[in-house]
């Protein structure tokens, strides 16, 4: 490799660093004692039983789960179609458009969070489920949007193209050759879209009463007071549940895309 | 022409929420600020028009609240593009399958682990400066080395072999071929680290002193422990004025 | 005894992905051109990057000058390399480019302002085309930016890597004439990397033809094309039609070569195999290409212009005398 050594060690130096905290936590859920000190070599699952007996925690846990999913399932398919539609767009306004519709990324998570109360609160929804849902949904759009643009790529053109050619109406084309091979790219925005709902912090502290938190949500006081094994096994849940659900995914589409090409397709 | 009418249908609902909920947030913020404050354990008198919370933005708490939040801001900005490129650097020369295990392990703590950093954060670094300032970047860490991945890969991979050909040291080639080509991209990790840090709120509120009070957790405090939703909103205000002016100001980055 | 230019010494080499190189040798005087030439896959640019550095051969050994520089690495090693695509320096300027090995060593900036000016002198870079970055420069001048900050550096070995594949014909003609030219006035032993026999036989004083990893011939471009030692050489060099020695009268069993241009149609002559009948005849202005089927051979013939038989003609096929070659039996098809 051609960078220095010395920047090349403190590279790894900065990796390895930045794995502690994750490991602590996953470690300090385990932990047998109750005053989570690290290290300790007594294992025991215990805290996970009280999480799961505990409605407080295990509720927030399945509702940060339904809303990851449902915004998810919202977000997407409305970031589809805006990627669909903004290649139709002329170069000039793209731009502008593209802007506009990334813009809920580059407000800070606070302001955002606070706006969305106010509107919230406006239409009478303060702290309800679809409060929420629109919070998070509005949260993924963003990265879903980017992402499935990366689908649309210059082949995925060109075979448009060549359906159209053959006498497909746009319908057509969109259901039978743009919507089957853009669907990796689906699925790892609905991922990513997952992930950030599931790990959102910030606004759902906003926005969410005491019908909707979600896990951060309830962790987020112990953290403020005194980091309790609950808070460690709240974010090694979530740890968890993130990675797993890249790492599912991910193996999966490189499963299918090997078992395409060896079978002759291509992708 | 059907085509581009269908296609504006289709934009619609999307562009609907995220202007909706983005603006109609903001607009209405503006407006919460301009409200008296509630009676009793009113958060606010609805209907009513007053200044009176921005009036108290002009003091000396607040005075200091800016400066904290834009000084934490800088100091994130510098502390994530270094690190970020230092990873980066380690990151991009590899391929494939050990790519993405190691963009993985970069990219872990933000996309895994926020409440999971942030206990272990907690109990590895002092309360203060130190802390908030630390687990600030921690959390910003992988989009800026995320986005300086990308242009480090976008660079022509014969120019470096060439330079060492020449004669160039592993040192000069980072001085006079890298460098000079990820510049855009180290303004635009500079410039997004300035915008993400005037936001700070989970580094400063778990890691942070009353010192280290940023906007963001003051408008926290503001709004939810003692539910004075005006001054809340004018703070909020504040924040977006102060976000919005980053991003204007790097319009005058260098471009690619 | 004289040193060699470039000595290279049983190199071997073995990727997973790439091919293998089995045993490579060659000596190439100081001061020569010299081609490697093969099909893609045969090695070539694993040998390139092993005599430049950017690899180490597995076995074997690579020597400049009488020096082994086996080990050393690309900068140290006083070779300097134009890149198939070139690899110049977008950010900085055609000077800038030239320059840059020259201060990459430290030298100081009024020796080094001289050797640039008179080395973009030397390759015909306009002055004012000197400050400009390569994106506003022509694929002809990217080419001779290239080769300045190769050679600025005074190295004792040249490298080329493909460098007029990505040329249009014009062009290619031209940097053909440049490159001989400063290879001539700086006396630089160089080695070119190509898969076109025709520029291999218009630049070099030696081809070295490669095949799956080794080297199957070396000599001039006259002996290659004329005088082959195999099919394989006989069929790269250009087109070729060999044939079984029976088929003019000669032992069974041999392989005879002769080439297109050789041939005759209804004219003077060595027979060839008798009367054919013309199976295609095709125009490329300065010549007219004849397939002629033979009993049941094929064969090419290269004519004038202004003797292009119709298809379903028959006519008479002779060689011109001493064209004919045999070539070894040891040798590989």
């Amino acid at each position: 490799m051609t960078n220095p050594i010395i920047a090349r060690l403190s590279g790894w130096f900065v990796l390895i660093l930045l794995q502690i905290p994750l490991v602590m936590t996953f470690w300090a859920s385990f932990s047998a004692d109750s005053l989570l000190t690290l290290p300790t070599t007594r294992w025991s699952m215990r805290w996970y039983v009280d999480f799961i007996n505990e409605p407080q925690w295990s509720r927030a846990a399945f509702r940060s789960l339904i809303a990851a999913c449902v915004a998810a399932g919202i977000a997407v398919p409305l970031a589809t179609a805006a990627a669909w539609s903004l290649r139709e767009w002329p170069q000039r306004f793209r731009y502008y458009v593209l802007g506009l519709l990334l813009m809920p990324a580059t407000v800070s998570g606070v302001a955002l969070g606070l706006g969305l109360l106010q509107v919230a609160y406006a239409v009478g929804l303060a702290g309800q489920w679809p409060c929420l849902i629109g919070a998070h949904t509005l949260l993924g759009f963003p990265v879903a949007l980017l992402v499935v643009r990366m689908g649309f790529t210059p082949s995925l053109q060109e075979l448009e193209a060549a359906a159209a050619g053959l006498g497909a109406k746009s319908s057509v084309v969109a259901w039978r050759i743009t919507l089957p091979l853009l669907w990796p790219w689906l699925v790892a925005s609905a991922v990513a879209v997952f992930v950030i709902s599931l790990n959102d912090a910030v606004v759902a502290v906003f926005v969410c009463g005491p019908d909707t938190e979600t896990l951060p949500v309830v962790a987020w006081r112990q953290l403020r007071h005194s980091a309790g094994p609950m808070v460690a096994v709240a974010g090694t849940i979530t740890m968890m549940a993130s990675l797993g659900m890249m790492g599912v995914t991910t193996a999966g589409l490189w499963f299918l895309r090997f078992r395409k090409q060896s079978a002759g397709g291509s992708l | 022409m059907t085509l581009l009418r269908a296609s504006i249908a289709i934009l619609l609902p999307a562009l609907l929420l995220v202007v909706g909920g983005t603006a109609a947030g903001a607009i209405l913020t503006v407006r919460m600020s301009l409200h008296a404050p509630g009676a009793g354990a009113g958060l606010f008198e609805p209907g009513s028009v007053s200044l009176s919370s921005w009036a108290s933005m002009g003091d000396a708490h607040h005075r200091g609240i800016v400066l904290t939040t834009i000084l934490t801001g800088l100091g994130v900005s510098l502390l994530s593009t270094a690190i970020g490129a230092l990873l980066a650097m380690l990151a991009a020369p590899f391929a494939g399958l050990r790519f993405m295990g190691v963009m993985v392990l970069i990219l872990a703590p933000r996309l895994s682990g926020v409440l999971a950093s942030l206990f272990g954060l907690q109990r590895l670094l002092p309360r203060g400066w130190i802390g908030s300032l630390i687990a600030e970047t921690w959390l910003l860490v992988p989009y800026s080395t995320l986005i300086l991945v990308i242009a480090l890969r976008g660079i022509d991979p014969h120019l470096v072999p060439a330079a060492r050909g020449l004669g160039a040291s592993r040192w000069q080639v980072l001085r006079w071929i890298i460098w000079p080509l990820s510049l855009p991209a180290v303004a635009l990790t500079l410039q997004l680290g300035w915008v993400w840090g005037f936001g700070a709120f989970l580094g400063p509120l778990f890691l942070g002193g009353p010192d280290q009070s940023t906007l963001a957790v003051e408008i926290h405090h503001e709004a939810f422990d003692l539910g004075r939703w005006p001054r809340a909103a004018a703070e909020g205000v504040v924040l977006m004025v102060l976000t919005a002016s980053a991003m204007a100001a790097g319009s005058w980055r260098p471009r690619p | 005894m004289p040193v060699d230019g470039l000595r290279l010494e049983e190199i071997s080499f073995h990727f997973d992905t790439a091919p293998t190189l089995a045993g490579v040798s060659l000596k190439v005087p100081a001061g020569a051109f010299v081609s490697i030439l093969g099909p893609s896959g045969c090695g070539k640019t694993t040998l390139v990057k092993i005599v430049a550095g950017y690899l180490k051969p597995l076995a074997g050994r690579v020597l400049l000058h009488g020096t082994d520089i086996t080990n050393a690495p690309p900068g140290k090693r006083n070779t300097g390399m134009v890149f198939q695509n070139l690899a110049l320096f977008p950010h900085m300027s055609a000077r800038g480019n030239v320059a840059f090995g020259l201060e990459a060593r430290g030298l100081p900036s009024s020796e080094i302002r001289q050797r640039v000016e008179a080395m973009l002198d030397q390759v015909g870079l306009k002055p004012d085309e000197r400050n400009r970055q390569p994106g506003n420069l022509s694929g002809g001048q990217q080419q001779r930016v290239a080769l300045g900050r190769a050679l600025v550096i005074q190295p004792s070995l040249l490298m080329l890597d493909e460098p007029l594949s990505n040329l249009d014909s014009h062009l290619r003609d031209q940097m053909r004439g440049l490159i001989r030219q400063v290879q001539r006035d700086t006396g630089v032993t160089t080695m070119m990397v190509t898969h076109d026999p025709e520029e291999a036989m218009a630049m070099s004083d030696l081809i070295a033809v490669m095949n799956q990893g080794t080297i199957v011939e070396v000599g001039t471009g006259r002996d290659l094309y004329q005088r082959p030692r195999s099919a394989f050489v006989a069929r790269f060099l250009g087109l070729a039609n060999i044939v079984d020695g029976s088929v003019i009268g000669h032992r069974p069993g041999s392989s005879l070569l002769v080439r297109p241009e050789c041939l005759v149609i209804n004219g003077e002559g060595v027979p060839f195999a008798g009367i054919g009948k013309v199976i295609n005849s095709e125009f490329f202005g300065a010549d007219v290409l004849v397939t002629v089927a033979l009993g049941n051979i094929q064969m090419l013939v290269r004519g004038r212009p202004n003797i292009m038989p119709q298809p379903g003609t028959e006519v008479r096929v002779s060689a011109m005398p001493g064209t004919i070659h045999e070539l070894p039996a040891d040798g590989e098809s």
